[in-house]
């Protein structure tokens, strides 16, 4: 039990991080990776769309920029060519004037008008800073405007700054008809700035045009067209001089630097009969704007996402580690000793099979640790009867080293008092029986004698008699003391046999009874047998056996006695019963007499030697004593004795069947 | 965290704070614009557009903006220049070449936006060249002279049968290449150009009287601020004489004259506040180009030809823009 208190120790040291923690982390990392995955596959994806999308439209702008550019050149050929039609020529020179002022009148962006006829010859001239001219015929014949409109029909001339600064660009168109002249315009590029500054890109996009060399031609900052500007080198630029597509197929869309350092989306669109680039560029970060918004969005779904799994996993992970506490907190309790514990998990899965399976092991446990200690009860009481019986036998042990002793000691003493005590009781009888003589003697030599003499002789003798009797008795109890002893001290005296227990008993009744008769005539007792016929024969020393007997009832004679004479009343009756009854392995002998019971002082010393409550002179303290020596060492029996003061003494003796050995061998005198 | 959170917070605030301080700081500057000119009319007229023009793009007068204007007399026009230049303006707005000479002369570190440049700015040494003037002096180039010339082949229109045509000009040496160009157009369409001088409005009437006695058929404004800004009184001295006037802005037709033609005005002096504001802004004036004009405009006024009791030739309405009825 303190093995598991302590293993769980080092354990939870170093459990850190609690299931509940891995299972949500567990489950929020797995979340996180799915969503982190189609995140980044969707953002790579959306971002790709994005940029395509947003190329593609940048491209779409660029052609749109370049058809406005085209449409507003266009517009200027349409206008220039109501000058060009057949009947043009045949109306007067006045006529063609008032038309060209209207066109100028119409067409803000040309400055100047010229026509020139089939030979190139200049017929007219109309300008809006220059006076007009009419006729001049200066021979324009071999200039491009008119060698290339003949050919062509339409000739773009390049563009060129007035003052090296202003963008103008030549447009000559031939008339309809054979050699029927040509009319040139000269136009000002700065209306083109205003259609590309009202071209709207995006925010805080723009637009604008470089020749194919790379000059700039038309920009929302009209003085950057004005310083006559080239880009031929721009990064922006330069790319699409080199790979210009005449048709304008494909997406040139690009995320480059700009003039100014700026990274813009950039897309261009050539206008081939120009010879022009229009580009439109918008800021990469307006550009880009919507990939960032599902960049943004995507991130927000992300972080939705993770804190969804979190809570989702928090919960879930409580809801499986709850019962797992509940399984913790009772396996601690049960290992704190509550055997009773028992835990109530109604989960429906293994957990609760755990829980299960926990609490079978629980009522196990219980069980078996209280047939444990009702084992080591019944162990220890018998443990501690056994070791009482030790105690016991060592006590007498002890008490049979202390008697064998004794015995030795007073054999030795007896055996020299009982010779000077023959010969004092010896001596006393025969000085009796001298004196007796003396009296006679006396008596019959001193008839005639004084009386008086012969009386205080008689008198003398009398007293010396009285004297001797007294020495005599005494001397005859010592000596019957010395014999006690003796054969106190003599055990295992007589030989074992079989023989009829009841016999004896009833012998040893009637013995002590008369016993009792003689020694005092006033005696009387009511005597009362109950022997088992089953006792029969019993392997013992009979003559033993009968001393204990002897000893025991006239115990009991004595008790009764003294319990009449210290008034007992009228109505007390004496009364002694003696029983035997056998048993498998035992018999027993019960005596039981109603005289003056024992006190607890007396029945713990009875069995001492020379204890006894009797007056002095009347017990030698050695007869409960040897009797006890007898039952217990002889013959390997018991002898208990009930009492209760005033009432009743009862010894019971048992004695075996078969007699073990005798532990201590009697020691012989 | 949560202190992290905050200091965030603030640092942020700190950031939002500071666009519109930063912005207030900026706006808080007040800026001198000079303007110098000979004429007061053409000053009013200028601020007329300038000024909104101004206040649109971010500089608004009696706010973050203070013009000062000088005007006088062609030849008190240095004085005033040394005057103005004592203000510190960051710019000055000079009419006329003879403004931007004199201000070139007395602060020759003042950016100067030309409004207008009545001469080849490169010939007078004003610009390096148009795209890159290189110097102090921006601003929009009117090739005044060219203009005259154009205008008196159009008041030859009007009365082809004319042979004297008068010029009415402010100052002989200053106005000399305006009459060149004119007598030399004139010359090309066979007529006789008499230059007559005006130098203060006083001297109108009797420049009419001397123009009468001359027997001109016909009277060309020259290109000069003062004469702009005295148009209606020219006008009207101009019907009194019974001569048919052109003159120098398709805006001076509705004041009376005959036929006005000239650049846009209007949308010039809104480029002349693009100038204004580029400078103010920290742009050197060298880098910015002169412009010219690009949109012009043609005016007759009907009311007039009728006073004159003239027919005006279609090829002359054919260029109307706007014909004042």
């Amino acid at each position: 039990m303190s093995s598991a208190i302590a293993t769980p120790e080092p354990a939870q040291a170093r459990q850190r991080v609690g299931l509940a923690v891995k299972f949500a982390l567990a489950f929020l990392g797995l979340v996180s990776l799915v969503l982190v995955v189609n995140g980044a596959v969707n953002l790579l994806l959306s971002y790709d769309e994005a940029k395509r999308a947003a190329l593609t439209v940048q491209q779409e702008k660029a052609d749109a920029a370049a058809q406005r550019i085209n449409q507003f050149v266009s517009e200027i050929e349409s206008q220039i060519g109501w000058t060009t039609r057949t009947e043009w020529q045949r109306i007067g020179v006045e006529q063609q004037r008032y038309d060209f002022i209207r066109l100028l009148r119409q067409t803000p962006a040309i400055t100047d008008l010229q026509f020139l006829d089939g030979s190139g010859k200049e017929q007219l001239r109309v300008s809006r800073l220059e006076p007009d001219v009419i006729g001049s015929l200066k021979d324009y014949s071999a200039d491009p405007p008119f060698a290339k409109a003949m050919a062509d029909h339409i000739w773009f001339g390049p563009v060129y700054f007035r003052n090296g600064s202003e963008p103008y660009m030549t447009i000559a168109i031939a008339h309809a008809g054979h050699d029927s002249g040509v009319t040139v315009a000269e136009v000002n590029l700065e209306f083109i700035g205003e259609v590309i500054t009202a071209i709207r890109v995006g925010g805080a996009g723009y637009a604008f045009i470089v020749s194919r060399e790379g000059r700039l031609i038309a920009h929302p900052d009209k003085s950057l067209v004005l310083r006559n500007t080239d880009w031929s080198q721009q990064p922006q630029v330069a790319p699409a001089l080199s790979e210009a597509k005449p048709d304008g197929g494909g997406n040139t869309a690009a995320i480059v630097r700009d003039y100014d350092g700026k990274s813009v989306l950039s897309a261009y669109a050539p206008i081939a009969r120009l010879g022009w680039i229009v580009f439109v560029a918008l800021p990469a970060s307006e550009a880009l704007a919507p990939v960032y918004r599902s960049l943004i969005q995507t991130g927000a779904l992300l972080g939705l996402g993770l804190v969804l799994a979190g809570v989702g996993g928090t919960l879930l992970a409580r809801r499986l580690v709850v019962p797992i506490r509940r399984l913790q907190l009772g396996a601690e309790r049960l290992g704190e000793g509550d055997l009773a514990q028992r835990i109530e998990i109604k989960t429906g899965d293994e957990i609760e099979t755990l829980a299960d399976r926990f609490n079978l092991m629980a009522s196990r446990i219980q069980e078996s640790h209280e047939t444990l200690e009702a084992k080591v009860d019944g162990r220890t009481r018998e443990l501690a009867r056994s070791l009482e019986d030790l105690r016991n036998a060592q006590d007498r042990l002890i008490q049979s080293e202390k008697l064998a002793s004794l015995g030795q000691l007073t054999a030795g003493i007896a055996h020299e008092i009982k010779n000077p005590l023959n010969f004092v009781n010896n001596f006393a009888e025969l000085s009796r029986e001298l004196l007796d003589e003396l009296g006679e003697a006396v008596g019959a030599n001193g008839a005639g004698r004084d009386d008086g003499a012969s009386s205080e002789i008689a008198e003398l003798t009398a007293m010396i008699k009285s004297n001797l009797d007294k020495v005599v008795q005494h001397g005859r109890r010592a000596d019957s003391i010395v014999k006690n002893m003796l054969l106190h001290s003599r055990q295992g005296g007589g030989e074992r046999r079989s023989v009829d227990l009841n016999a004896v008993v009833e012998e040893s009744l009637n013995l002590a009874y008369h016993g009792a008769r003689a020694e005092k005539p006033d005696f009387n007792i009511t005597l009362a047998n109950d022997l088992d016929p089953a006792v029969a024969a019993v392997d013992i020393y009979p003559q033993e056996i009968t001393r204990v007997l002897l000893n025991l009832i006239s115990n009991g004679f004595y008790a009764t006695h003294r319990k009449k004479l210290d008034g007992g009343g009228a109505a007390f009756a004496p009364t002694l019963a003696v029983s035997t009854k056998a048993f498998p392995d035992r018999v027993e002998i019960r005596i039981r007499d109603n005289g003056t019971g024992l006190s607890e002082a007396v029945k713990e010393k009875m069995f001492n030697p020379f204890f006894t409550t009797k007056p002095a002179g009347e017990g030698t303290g050695l007869g409960l004593s040897l009797s006890h020596d007898i039952v217990v060492k002889q013959h390997g029996g018991r002898i208990d004795v009930e009492s209760k003061l005033g009432e009743f003494t009862q010894f019971t003796i048992a004695l075996p069947r078969v007699t073990p050995q005798p532990a201590v061998a009697g020691a012989g005198s | 965290m949560r202190r992290r959170d905050f200091l965030l917070l603030g640092v942020l605030a700190a950031l939002i704070n500071g666009g519109p301080w930063a912005f207030a700081q900026a706006a808080d500057r007040v800026y001198r614009v000079g303007m110098l000119s000979p004429s007061a009319g053409a000053v009013e007229d200028h601020r007329a557009i300038l000024i909104p023009e101004l206040a649109r793009l971010g500089f608004t007068e009696g706010q973050n903006l203070v013009v000062e204007v000088r005007i006088g007399r062609t030849e008190q026009l240095p004085l005033l220049a040394r005057e103005l230049a004592s203000a510190r303006p960051e710019l000055v707005i000079a009419l006329g070449a003879a403004a931007i000479r004199a201000m070139k002369e007395e602060a020759s570190a003042t950016p100067i936006v030309g409004a207008f440049i009545g001469e080849d700015p490169i010939a007078a040494g004003f610009a390096a060249s148009l795209a890159r003037p290189g110097g102090t002096i921006t601003g929009i180039v009117m090739l005044a002279p060219e203009l005259d010339a154009k205008r008196l082949q159009l008041l030859h229109e009007l009365v082809p049968g004319g042979r004297r045509i008068a010029a009415l000009a402010v100052n002989p040496k200053r106005d000399a290449p305006n009459i060149a160009a004119a007598s030399e157009a004139a010359e090309r369409a066979g007529v006789k150009l008499l230059p007559f001088y005006a130098a203060t409005q006083g001297d109108y009437r009797a420049a009419f009287a001397a123009m009468h006695s001359a027997g001109v058929d016909a009277v060309e404004i020259i290109s000069a601020p003062e004469l702009f800004a005295d148009a209606s009184m020219l006008a009207a001295l101009a019907i009194e004489a019974r001569l048919p006037t052109i003159c120098e802005w398709g805006s001076m037709a509705a004041q009376g004259c005959l036929v006005g033609y000239g650049p846009d005005r209007a949308e010039l002096l809104r480029h002349v506040a693009d100038y204004v504001v580029r400078i103010l802004r920290g742009a050197a004036p060298g880098d910015i180009p002169i412009e010219g004009p690009t949109r012009y405009e043609f005016a007759v006024n009907l009311k007039t030809a009728k006073a004159l009791d003239l027919t005006i030739p279609s090829p002359i309405l054919a260029r109307a823009d706007e014909v004042i009825q």
